[in-house]
């Protein structure tokens, strides 16, 4: 039995697996380091950043459904400058590629913040989270509409030449359609899935779970949407790099998500149900190659027996 | 950042269930967790009741630290909790900690009130304990709705010097709040106080010891996503803005909260237990 090759490539990066974390559900990395060595991962992504410090939205922020569960956050971070100063340098002294998110307001709050991490030492990729519809003052989200979501991604790759992915919404009508736009204007791939926009009432006190009224909806629960639009970008989109993700929590899911034409998965709200789950997904990978034909997991992206999809 | 590395994910043994008045005390040996615990953290449990998906945050209520052994008392309110104290005898349970800042140990010896709410007496049991073994004097009050929800601290001497018990129906001990009971003895002088509840009665708390110029210490409880610092669902509003309560927390300086801006907004001393 010759060793197992989980390395796979995303755009020009080469990554050890092919299991990320998710922005929002790591933080930076170090509460997390408590728990296993961060080398375990195949990038850190990190909690998106916004241009001023953000306090977020008032409590309760978070209502679990079933199988899954409500957030409405608001983004709360210290704002780029002093994420850069106090969190970064942390994380990208340990060995994992890091892949920073940004989230704007505006088209040019993105340009403005890709500047700022351009100079960076040791950032690996940005992606920008196009697509959070938890901001109070949000406006219509920028993943909604190919103009916007060309304006945020066009304002990036003009300042900056770190490889650039588009984290995409799945509350629009074709996915595809979005995808390409963002590619059209620079992205070097997509990420996707963010959280479903919805909603979840107490009824003995008659009022929302959440104190915003509407949260994303994360775990399990989402999952088959989030295969679905991994699948048709891959098919609308040829060779395009993919970050999959949307309740992926066991190696199995995570196996789901490349056959469907994933390179690489993010683990995020699995981590919240238990620390290790990402690192006994890698495990798992590992134990599933060894019973396969494939030496190396880039070999298994897209198998999914695609003739019977309508 | 507080980032305590003493914590782990691991998987513990549950060794008894008891009742405790209307709760049940969960015995659960975890020598990882019960030797690096101190009064005030939690850890999070893992259920499988169907459909739930989160870890269950629970204080640790005690431990046996020689047989590696840590208590939590559980209030039955939904499916986790009731999975939890159906379980068997010997059934691993996978859980994170010990999480969170515990309370903080007065410098020098004096007088320490403890007042806790319903469940929330268990922790402050455990604390007692500890400060009448560092030679400080201990009172603890111990208020519920009714007689059924009042935690039944069992012993008394080796936890407090005094122990008052309230209940707002006056179905046993003193009649009212046990904010009341804090106010009356607060007149006669200088004290610690340590508090863990429900957040009204916490809030009620601070307010008194805040007019009596008092420090105070309270546990406070929020929804939690990850218990682990990551995901900033568990936040509780202080002076520098939104903090998260399980990794500041959920032991937090009274006068750092802006109890104002707690939802719903609490002033005052309301129903717990
Ligand atoms: C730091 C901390 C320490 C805690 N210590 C204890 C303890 O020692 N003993 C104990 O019995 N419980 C404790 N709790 C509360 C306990 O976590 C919840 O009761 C439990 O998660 C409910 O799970 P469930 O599946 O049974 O109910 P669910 O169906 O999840 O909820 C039932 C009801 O409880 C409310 N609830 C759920 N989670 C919380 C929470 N975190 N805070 C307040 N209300 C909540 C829900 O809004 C709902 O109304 C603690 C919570 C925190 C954050
Ligand atoms: C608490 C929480 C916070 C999140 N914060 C962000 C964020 O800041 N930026 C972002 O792009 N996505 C954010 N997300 C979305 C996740 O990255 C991910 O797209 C989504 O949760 C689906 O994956 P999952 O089911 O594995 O969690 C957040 C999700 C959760 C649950
Ligand atoms: S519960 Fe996730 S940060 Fe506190």
């Amino acid at each position: 039995m010759g060793e197992v090759d989980l390395s796979v490539r995303l755009g020009p990066l080469r990554l050890r697996n092919p299991v990320v974390t998710a922005s929002g559900c790591f933080a930076s990395g170090r509460e997390m380091a408590r728990f296993f060595d961060l080398s375990t991962l195949g990038a850190v992504v990190t909690k998106s950043v916004t241009v001023e410090p953000c306090a977020g939205l008032p409590p309760p922020r978070m209502a679990e459904t079933d199988s899954g569960m409500l957030n409405a956050i608001g983004l709360q971070n210290p704002g780029i400058d002093t994420w850069v100063e106090r969190d970064l340098p942390w994380l990208v002294d340990q060995d994992v590629p890091v892949i920073a998110s940004i989230a704007g307001k505006t088209a040019d709050e993105y340009g403005l913040l890709a500047k700022r991490l351009r100079d960076v030492p040791g950032l690996a990729a940005l992606e920008v989270n196009i697509s959070c519809p938890n901001v109070e003052d949000r406006g219509i989200v920028f993943a909604c509409r190919t103009g916007a979501t060309a304006a945020a991604i066009s304002a990036v790759a003009q300042v900056c030449d770190l490889p650039i992915f588009a984290k995409l919404t799945p509350d629009v009508a074709d996915i595809t359609e979005i995808a390409h736009a963002a590619v059209d204007a620079g992205a070097t791939g997509v990420s996707l899935i963010n959280t479903l926009l919805g909603m979840a009432i107490d009824v003995t006190t008659r009022r929302p779970k959440l104190a915003a009224g509407t949260g994303g909806l994360s775990g399990p629960a989402i999952r088959p949407v989030a295969i679905r639009a991994v699948h048709q970008v891959r098919h609308a989109l040829g060779d395009v790099p993919i970050i999959g993700l949307g309740g992926a929590c066991t190696c199995t899911d995570v196996l789901e998500f490349i056959m469907a034409g994933a390179d690489a998965v993010a683990i995020g709200t699995a981590t919240f149900a238990d620390p290790m789950a990402i690192p006994a997904a890698v495990e798992g990978l590992t134990r599933w190659l060894r019973g396969q034909e494939e030496r190396a997991i880039a070999q298994v992206r897209g198998t999914a027996d695609t003739e019977r999809t309508a | 950042m507080t980032v305590d590395a003493a914590v782990s994910a691991t998987t513990g043994t549950l060794i008894a269930t008891r009742p405790a008045g209307r709760y049940h005390r969960c015995s659960i040996a975890a020598p990882d967790v019960a030797t690096a615990a101190v009064p005030g953290q939690f850890v999070a449990v893992e259920v499988q009741a169907p459909g739930t998906l989160l870890r269950r945050p629970f204080a640790i209520a005690g431990v046996d630290t020689a047989a590696g052994v840590l208590h939590l008392v559980v209030a039955t309110v939904g499916a986790g909790s009731a999975w939890l104290v159906a379980q068997a005898v010997s059934t691993r349970l996978r859980l994170t900690g010990p999480l969170g800042r515990g309370f903080t140990m007065p410098a020098d010896p004096g007088r320490c009130l403890l007042v806790g709410g319903g469940y929330g007496v268990a922790a402050l049991e455990w604390l007692g304990a500890r400060l009448l073994a560092a030679g400080h004097r201990v009172e603890l009050l111990s208020g519920a709705a009714t007689a059924q929800a009042l935690y039944p601290v069992t012993r008394h001497d080796t936890v407090a010097g005094t122990v008052v018990e309230t209940t707002e129906d006056g179905s046993s001990g003193q009649r009212g709040l046990v904010t009341d009971a804090l106010g009356d003895r607060l007149r006669d002088g200088d004290a610690m106080v340590y508090a863990c509840g429900p957040m009204p009665m916490l809030a009620a708390v601070a307010g008194i010891t805040r007019r009596a110029g008092m420090t105070c210490e309270v546990a406070v409880e929020e929804h939690m996503g990850c218990s682990v610092g990551v995901c900033m669902t568990c936040v509780v509003p202080t002076v520098h803005g939104y903090a998260r309560s399980c990794i500041d927390g959920p032991v937090m300086d009274a006068s750092r909260i802006r109890w104002e801006s707690v939802d719903p907004p609490r002033e005052d001393g309301l129903r717990h237990g």
